[in-house]
């Protein structure tokens, strides 16, 4: 249940320009944080005003004892209370359009932007932290730009306008009350800072419980077969602890906090009370200026927290912001030319009509790559592969089988040396175009959440129920979902608990199949797929793939014995090639794989005859 | 139903029930402070400032008297200042060890809570656990459990507040004047009803937001999983179209709710408008006419703000509180699932001997399996099953660990029926590995010597050899360090199972128990952990079950299933000259005769 922070993202600066791309989905709507900035402002002028109603209240006409001019000051404070409402109307909605534009713009952003993005990018950063950047950074960030716009435009206007209505009224009263402000100020970020500290590390045991309670469920089959219930008790009880105990004291620091800030606002209320109480009886000031003094201290105080909560906020959501600035300004390391988007199209807006139909010819022309630095792959790699020809891959893991298939996907593209596809670099046209064409079943099947037959339709959107049926059938994945009490309907995603993984690994063949496409890719696809019900889809299958290219990666011999060529691959070269029957005879590397198989019967056996 | 929730909602609070009754005791003081302070400043300037008699109420002038009556005062107004900071520091004491209670209180509630529901989710029987909807549990043990959390931590102690609150008021209002008291709790009903019928809207439109969000949500997280799968079918501008149609549903949605807040804090404001206009209004014609004093006109003008926050809050109170009790009744459900028995309770035989099925029948819910199985494991050795999907033989791996039971006949080893046997016993003598098995998201080290407390690097380490898999840790940067799972780096299909048998071997056992997991991991290596594994063997019972020949054929001893019966068994060779179905799968696989005996 532990959990590591992204490392690099750990900064507790405000940098500026991380804000300014985010601001810049802003600019859109401008109108609204005007509006946003001018309600607060407004509001921030009218709640000054009321104070002042009041003092008008009691020095206009309770101390004479008069009504004169009652129905100005009515008709004034209905007038003002309506704007007020209005006003309030206005900022909440328009913070809200804000929120909610400005957080789907950039998810649309940042998803269309991962759309885009090479595998390399996705092999360094988790999918897990992505999806918690799409989700929860964006969450959050969006609503701190949205939201501080009425208490920045509030607080600023509250603060300047009573700090002018004070000195205008009694100077030395004012001095005394605004010599509270910079210890409210102070002590208010420090406050704010601890708070949100304790906060995140609340909401960080938060999701760690989440996770628990996520593990602890996911785990329940194997944690039986384990017996580890007591020690998963244990390990989970630990973080609920610590959850307490940092809730407690992010709890704790509140209720320290507007005690302190309280006593401060009440030592300024008494002086304001001893210096104006001897002015009242000495007849410099009237009751009502000095109701409005005490007033005033604690209306100061509301902006001055404010403050301290949107820099303390800024502050913490720093790294969430580096997060999701880093997701919307990454550049793939495969891009389209902008020449061969012209003629293309992108991955968006493909210009169809402009494809030519692919062949399927597959040509490695000294191709070197590598994952990471240092650690090449592939070296001065060569192979043509003819349209049509069905190519088996084998040798030891790590040894360059699956990047080989990579790169014929273009998931990945060569450092050095080109592919060809059709006698054309494929850097010359675009990646849908080859992808389009592909076909590609996993070991470990994706499925979507929706139905079963939903899923076998990603293959080809448009394929009607029978085509997609006709497929499934194909790969002799028909009979078990007529089993299934919905069929075809029968929910894939979460509910893909009732399917096996061979029965997973079918539906995700059906799928490819129904793409028809130019070149097919099996990664291991029928591992988890029974003897028997492998020999029947290897029939059909066999049919399928005739005339179209195809590589097929696969530990089980078995499987490959009937490709055209095999290739067995070891530290990024080809060792041995030739078909089932030439490889055998020549009795190498291949032979030596194939006979490992039968290593144990084969000593049984000569120890026989011994 | 509800009142079941309630009683559930009252019984979370056992063993803390004493900080939550005194933080209401507390919280009550707090409120006859608050109210109190402004009778300070009234009194001030009525009777020290002005030269009104001490009209206040009784229970206030005493505190006069107790500082040294009005003259004193009005000589020295100090006094009054050292009142207000005394009375300031008393109220932030309170508030603090009010705030202690009912924190301590609240989350721990919460975590006594989490933790029972932990547990009860670890202790129910795998049947649950295989049928279950992991996603709806994750929900209830998350998201219920926060509502009720609000609950407990802050929307309990508002509701407290407001009912206090208004017996407070009330009583203090009232004996200053009672004409605007009057006017005050006329408005409050109007605030209240229109705070509980729109957080009643606002709760549903919030839920229909939330389920939005979480529909966008898994939009983004299949997309992300299956990076591949889009590509590989160049599926990016059919993606963006779903994530089009979530994220404006969402944006959508967003925007109403917001919508619906701001019209209630608009509606809200106004009515107290209304209110803080009808109090100035109606305080200036009480005043000129003598009613009422300027010092008591400024306390209520404080009293009208002290009332309206809790008041305006009511109404989501209210909800949260009806939230509360749906919340726990959706947590009981949970509860009420029931736990496995006998854990620790039975005999510990040794487990090393024979292990036979006599006549076993066996059906998940209603679908029959196992179907009359009889048949005999020699202690120590080493069988195999083959079979299709649905042949049942993974089914056999579970009843052995007694992960269910089964509907009629017996299941012996060493001639005591496993019945008999304590599941905690059996299932640490019994080693399994999972076709799918599951990696904690804890360091390659932890996950192998998961069984154990502090796992011994050296013992870890044998294990991973063992299994093939060490060489394969120490290429990643942090070696055994390296954390897998979600939010680390992710395994291979053959690299998680060479890590769960890796797993299996800490420790001793009298059975392992291979439930095809080794499809995803190449002959060689295969054939490696093979080797290794019967070098480590000491009589130890070994079951493997696989499709592949080659892992099967040097077992001693190997069944064939099909629907639920023994259909062929005996050694490879003997199956072999028989020409079942094993005979056929070997074909299929080996094509020998052709290629293999030639070389031999």
């Amino acid at each position: 249940m532990s959990m590591i922070d992204e490392k690099d993202f750990q900064n507790k600066k405000i940098r500026p320009d991380t804000w300014k791309v985010i601001f810049k989905f802003a600019a859109n709507y401008k109108k609204s944080y005007v509006k946003v900035l001018g309600g607060g402002m407004l509001a921030g002028l009218i709640d000054l005003a009321m104070s002042f109603m009041t003092m008008w209240a009691i020095d206009g006409f309770m101390a004479p004892g008069t009504t004169r001019h009652l129905p100005v000051f009515i008709a004034v404070i209905v007038a003002m209370q309506a704007v007020l409402c209005l006003t309030v109307l206005m900022i909440v909605r328009n913070s809200g359009y804000l929120e909610a534009n400005l957080c789907a713009d950039v998810r649309r952003a940042a998803f269309r932007k991962l759309q885009t993005m090479s595998f390399s990018y996705f092999d360094k950063t988790a999918v897990g932290y992505l999806i918690s950047r799409l989700t929860n950074d964006m969450s959050r960030i969006t609503e701190i730009i949205s939201w501080t716009g009425i208490d920045l435009g509030w607080g600023v206007m509250a603060i300047i306008s009573s700090l002018i209505a004070m000195f205008a009224v009694n100077f030395k009263l004012a001095l005394i009350t605004a010599a509270s402000v910079p210890f409210l100020a102070l002590v208010s970020i420090f406050f704010q800072k601890k708070i949100l500290r304790y906060q995140r590390e609340s909401r960080k045991y938060n999701s760690m419980i989440t996770s628990g309670f996520n593990e602890g469920i996911a785990s329940a089959q194997t944690t039986k077969t384990l017996v580890r219930e007591e020690l998963n008790n244990e390990d989970f009880f630990t973080v609920t602890g610590n959850m307490k105990r940092a809730t407690m004291r992010a709890a704790m620091i509140s209720a320290v906090y507007l005690p302190v800030a309280s006593l401060i606002i009440s030592v300024a209320i008494g002086f304001v009370l001893v210096k104006g109480g001897h002015d009242v009886l000495g007849s410099l000031l009237t009751v009502g200026q000095l109701n409005f003094f005490i007033n005033i201290g604690n209306m100061m105080f509301e902006p001055i927290r404010n403050f301290a909560g949107i820099f303390a906020e800024f502050q913490s959501s720093q790294a969430a912001a580096e997060r999701v600035v880093d997701v919307l300004t990454a550049t793939s390391d495969i891009t389209d030319t902008p020449e061969v988007t012209a003629k293309y199209g992108d991955s968006f807006k493909p210009a169809r009509e402009n494809w030519e139909p692919i062949t399927g010819d597959v040509e490695f022309k000294n191709v070197s790559f590598c994952y990471k630095e240092n650690e090449p792959v592939l070296k001065n790699f060569s192979l043509k592969v003819n349209a049509g020809e069905n190519i088996a891959l084998v040798g030891a893991t790590g040894g360059g089988k699956s990047t080989i298939v990579n790169l014929v996907c273009r998931f990945y593209e060569p450092n050095a040396g080109e592919l060809l596809i059709d006698g054309v670099n494929v850097q010359e046209r675009s990646q849908l175009w080859l992808q389009s064409s592909l076909g590609y079943v996993l070991q470990t099947p994706h499925l979507f959440s929706g139905t079963i037959r939903e899923n076998i339709r990603y293959g080809r959107l448009d394929a009607t129920d029978g085509e997609v049926e006709e497929a499934a059938k194909t790969v002799g994945a028909h009979e078990f979902i007529m089993k299934l009490e919905k069929g075809y309907e029968t929910e894939a995603g979460e509910g893909g608990n009732l399917m096996s993984t061979g029965q997973k690994q079918l539906i995700s063949f059906a799928r490819a199949i129904l793409a028809d496409p130019r070149i097919f890719v099996l990664d291991e696809a029928t591992s988890s797929i029974d003897t028997e019900s492998e020999m029947k889809i290897e029939t059909a299958v066999e049919t399928l793939l005739k005339n179209r290219t195809s590589f097929i990666i696969a530990h089980r011999l078995s499987t490959v014995r009937n490709a055209d060529r095999i290739l067995v691959i070891d530290d990024g070269e080809v060792v041995e090639q030739g078909s089932h029957k030439q490889l055998m005879k020549s009795k190498g590397r291949y032979f030596e794989l194939y006979m490992n198989q039968f290593k144990s019967e084969q000593s049984a056996k000569s120890l026989a005859v011994t | 139903m509800k009142n079941d929730n309630f009683k559930a909602v009252l019984r979370y609070t056992k063993g803390f029930r004493l900080p939550i009754f005194l933080s209401f005791l507390l919280l009550g003081a707090e409120l006859i402070i608050s109210f109190v302070s402004p009778l300070l400043m009234s009194v001030t300037i009525d009777s020290v400032l002005g030269s009104k008699p001490l009209g206040t109420p009784w229970y206030f002038s005493w505190l006069i008297y107790a500082v040294g009556g009005v003259e004193t005062i009005r000589r020295n107004i100090w006094i009054m200042a050292a009142v207000i900071f005394a009375l300031q520091l008393i109220l932030g004491l309170v508030r603090y060890i009010r705030a202690k209670c009912n924190n301590s209180a609240g989350e721990g509630v919460i975590k006594t809570l989490r933790d029972t529901l932990y547990a009860h989710i670890q202790r129910l029987p795998y049947a649950y656990h295989a049928g279950a909807q992991t996603g709806d549990i994750v929900q209830r043990a998350t998201n219920d459990m926060e509502t009720i959390r609000r609950f407990f931590t802050t929307m309990m102690l508002e509701l407290v507040r407001t009912i206090l609150m208004l017996l407070v008021g009330i009583f203090v209002m009232f004996s200053l004047n009672v004409p605007l008291t009057l006017i005050t709790l006329v408005l409050v009903v109007p605030v209240a009803l229109t705070s509980i019928l729109f957080f009643d809207k606002i709760s549903r439109l919030t839920n229909d937001q939330e389920q939005a969000e979480g529909r966008l949500f898994t939009v983004i997280q299949e997309n992300l999983t299956g990076t591949r799968v889009v590509r590989a079918f160049g599926r990016q501008a059919f993606e963006m179209e779903k994530f089009d149609g979530k994220n404006e549903e969402n944006r959508h949605r967003t925007m109403t709710v917001t919508r619906s807040f701001a019209t209630l804090w608009a509606t809200l404001d106004a009515i107290c408008a209304v209110e803080i206009g009808a109090i100035m209004i109606v305080g200036i014609l009480l005043c000129v006419n003598g009613r009422l004093t300027i010092g008591e006109f400024t306390a209520f003008t404080s009293y009208v703000f002290l009332f309206f926050w809790p008041i305006r809050g009511f109404g989501r109170a209210l909800n949260h509180f009806s939230r509360t009790l749906v919340a726990a009744g959706r947590i009981e459900e949970v509860f009420s699932a029931k736990e496995e028995e006998d854990l620790d309770r039975g005999l510990t035989p040794d487990l090393s001997g024979d292990i036979r099925f006599e006549n076993v029948c066996f059906a998940y819910d209603t679908v029959p399996v196992l179907k009359d199985l009889s048949m005999t494991i020699p202690g120590g050795a080493t069988v195999a099953f083959l079979g299709g999907t649905g042949s049942g033989k993974s089914s056999v791996s579970l009843l052995l660990q007694r992960l269910y039971d089964i509907q009629s006949g017996v299941i012996t080893i060493g001639g005591v029926d496993i019945r008999q046997v304590g599941k905690t016993y059996l299932r640490n003598r019994i080693g399994i590995v999972l076709q799918e098995p599951f990696l904690y998201s804890k360091s390659i080290l932890q996950n192998i010597g998961i069984k154990c407390r502090e796992p011994v690097p050296e013992e870890v380490r044998a294990a991973a050899v063992s299994a093939s898999i060490h060489d394969d840790i120490i290429s990643f940067e942090d070696g055994y360090d390296t954390v897998v799972g979600e939010r680390g780096v992710t395994l291979s299909g053959g690299q998680k199972q060479r890590v769960a048998i890796a797993r299996a071997l800490m420790g001793e056992s009298d059975v392992l128990i291979f439930d095809d997991s080794l499809s995803a991991v190449d002959t060689k290596t295969d054939a490696a952990i093979r080797e290794a594994l019967s070098a480590r063997r000491r009589n130890v019972t070994t079951i493997i079950i696989s499709h592949r020949i080659t892992t099967l054929m040097e077992a001693d001893k190997i069944f064939v299933l099909r629907d639920g019966h023994v259909i062929e068994e005996g050694s490879h060779e003997e199956l072999m000259t028989t020409g079942g179905l094993y005979r056929r799968t070997y074909d299929i696989q080996n094509a020998v005769g052709e290629e293999g005996s030639e070389a031999s």
